[in-house]
């Protein structure tokens, strides 16, 4: 009996100890955020003595974390919803239609999924330039698409596959055309796998760097993740710690709200990869 | 025949405009990037010339390229290994043991990793300050003074430290992952080799992970995949590829050939070899961990 406890509490302690590692530098974000720019130098340690909303306030208007804020989030929505429909409807017809480009479509698709972006930067670069899409919400948001979109096909296809023909037929005996059919049949009944491409292109898009980084430069362009390099470089000057540490919150909490919200269905999406191997 | 035309339509107009989209956006790119690879240019159209292979050469020539290459591959693999052990042995207590708490670890340990790679970045560059980090701060509390370093500006300690941080970003998503396949073995498994005697850790080695293997397979090709694409922003943030170049890697130096020299062909056949690093790894990490596929 004695041997299994001490088992235990050895276990339990090193599981809380590194729950307290991860939590720690979190919650140290937010406590050095309510921090005047004294105190942040005094020590890291300490509490903030009166809490700084101010830099809230300072990281939202002077800091133009607002502008980024509302950047990400137009790029954030516009991608998603366009990705769903584009994804949705190419592996619809991809998985349940025979013809004879078909397959050859569908391994352009799965092809995609093993190029890593990084090689694609220079060149995407270029296209928007020459298509005058450089510097464009658009240009930058139809990069992010086409970058999400050979994942997102291919999960598609997976959940599409898995309805019974039987449904088509039925649909199509019934005088139903194909565009209703996909509209008020198969849509809904491969929701959970727009829930699922929708949760992973939601934190593609919204925690992207590198592309952000070189196809925007208009200061009023800019997304959150590239706004938050480029305060930590200026306030190196300006030693703004109050604002950073307030910008790095705003960021995060979006991000926060999401994952509470859709923690099962993360965990859930995840498990159902591991299953199908 | 009306019938077969309006399936046609109905096809075509699911396929062709996403796919047209697609080729522009994705596909064009990696095709323009191996013309690139061949000329010299500093991306007015007036200065493209053919190179031939010169960019390549270059390559072989660069020190720096083979002290970025080092760099990744040293990351990847002190990460990757860390991250394993690390994530198999959470995955294993949590799901053998099963406490009532399993729930809160798992929400807990998986968070980082939805997290933007700029924002740890950014948030770790301070923790490892060396005046105003919790790391050394701590150091100097529990009277360990000596031990504390300037973390990201030491060529000792750079990749370390940048590892660290991939470490706690990542853990919780491959332990997620490998809890999953944990609890996808049926209890009937085990229940039967403890009948004939097996101790908890045969069971361990001789079912739980032959029978996870795939995954594990499947999650080291996930962890070199991520692994290339966040490590630009975590080195550009923290370190800029310094000191010294300590902790460049191929898609900082990548970006630095050409956005900040202007060598864009040159940058792209770097950006070319990233591509073949990354493959070349996948290819032998497939490889060294093939085994016979267990069915259940």
């Amino acid at each position: 009996m004695k041997k299994i406890k001490f088992n235990d509490i050895v276990i339990r302690t090193v599981l809380i100890l590194y729950s307290v590692i991860v939590i720690y530098p979190l919650l140290w974000t937010a406590l050095t955020s309510l921090k005047t720019n004294q105190e942040f130098y005094k020590s890291p340690w300490a509490l903030p003595g009166k809490l700084q909303w101010s830099n809230y306030v300072r990281a939202w208007v002077q800091v133009n974390v607002s502008i980024y804020f509302k950047n990400s989030v137009f790029v954030t929505g516009f991608c998603i919803v366009l990705a769903a429909i584009m994804a949705s409807t190419t592996a619809y017809v991809l998985s349940r239609f025979k013809f004879r480009l078909g397959p050859y479509i569908k391994s352009l698709y799965v092809a995609g999924i093993m190029v890593p972006g990084v090689l694609m930067i220079i060149p995407t670069f270029f296209l928007l330039q020459n298509l005058n899409m450089y510097n464009s919400l658009f240009g930058l948001s139809a990069v992010y698409i086409s970058w999400t979109l050979p994942f997102s096909v291919v999960v598609m296809m997976g959940f599409f596959s898995t309805i019974l023909h039987e449904m088509e037929e039925a649909a199509l005996i019934d005088g139903c055309g194909y565009y209703r059919m996909f509209l008020k049949i198969m849509l809904p009944l491969a929701k959970p796998g727009i829930i699922t491409i929708n949760i992973f292109n939601f934190l593609f898009y919204w925690n992207e760097f590198v592309l952000a980084l070189t196809l925007i430069t208009d200061k009023g362009k800019i997304t959150l993740p590239v706004g938050m390099q480029t305060l930590m470089s200026v306030a190196e000057y300006r030693t703004d710690w109050g604002a950073l540490f307030a910008g790095l919150m705003i960021v995060m909490v979006p991000t926060i709200i999401f994952y509470v919200v859709f923690e099962k269905h993360i965990t859930e999406g995840m498990s159902a990869g591991a299953v199908k191997g | 025949m009306n019938k077969k035309y309006k399936r046609n339509i109905f096809i075509f107009t699911f396929i062709v405009p996403t796919l047209i989209f697609y080729l522009t956006f994705f596909g064009y790119p990696i095709l323009e990037a191996f013309y690139i690879s061949f000329l010299r240019w500093t991306g007015l159209s007036s200065t493209k010339t053919f190179v031939g292979f010169d960019n390549f050469k270059r390559l072989f020539e660069d020190k720096v390229v083979w002290k970025a290459m080092l760099n990744n591959v040293t990351m990847l693999f002190y990460g990757m290994i860390i991250i394993f052990i690390l994530a198999m042995f959470f995955a294993t207590i949590i799901v053998r043991k099963g406490y009532k708490e399993s729930k809160f670890y798992r929400v807990v340990f998986l968070f980082p990793n939805v997290l933007s790679v700029v924002v740890i970045s950014i948030i770790w560059s301070f923790i490892f300050s060396p005046n105003m980090g919790i790391i050394n701060n701590f150091l100097n509390l529990i009277g360990l003074e000596n031990l504390a370093r300037t973390w990201l500006g030491d060529e000792n300690t750079v990749l370390g430290s940048l590892v660290v941080t991939q470490v706690w970003t990542y853990t919780g998503f491959f332990m997620v992952l490998y809890m999953s396949a944990m609890k996808n073995i049926p209890k009937a498994m085990y229940e039967s080799a403890q009948i004939e005697g097996a101790s908890e850790i045969r069971q361990y080695f001789s079912i739980t992970i032959p029978l996870m293997w795939e995954i594990i397979r499947t999650s080291l090709a996930f962890f070199v995949a991520r692994f290339f694409k966040t490590t630009f922003p975590l080195v550009y943030v923290m370190t800029g590829g310094g000191p010294n170049r300590s902790s460049e890697i191929l898609s900082t130096y990548m970006y630095e050939q050409g956005f900040v020299n202007s060598n864009f062909g040159y940058a792209t056949t770097i950006g070319l070899l990233l591509f073949a690093v990354m493959m070349s790894i996948n290819f032998i990490l497939q490889k060294v961990t093939k085994r016979e596929v267990y069915e259940f």
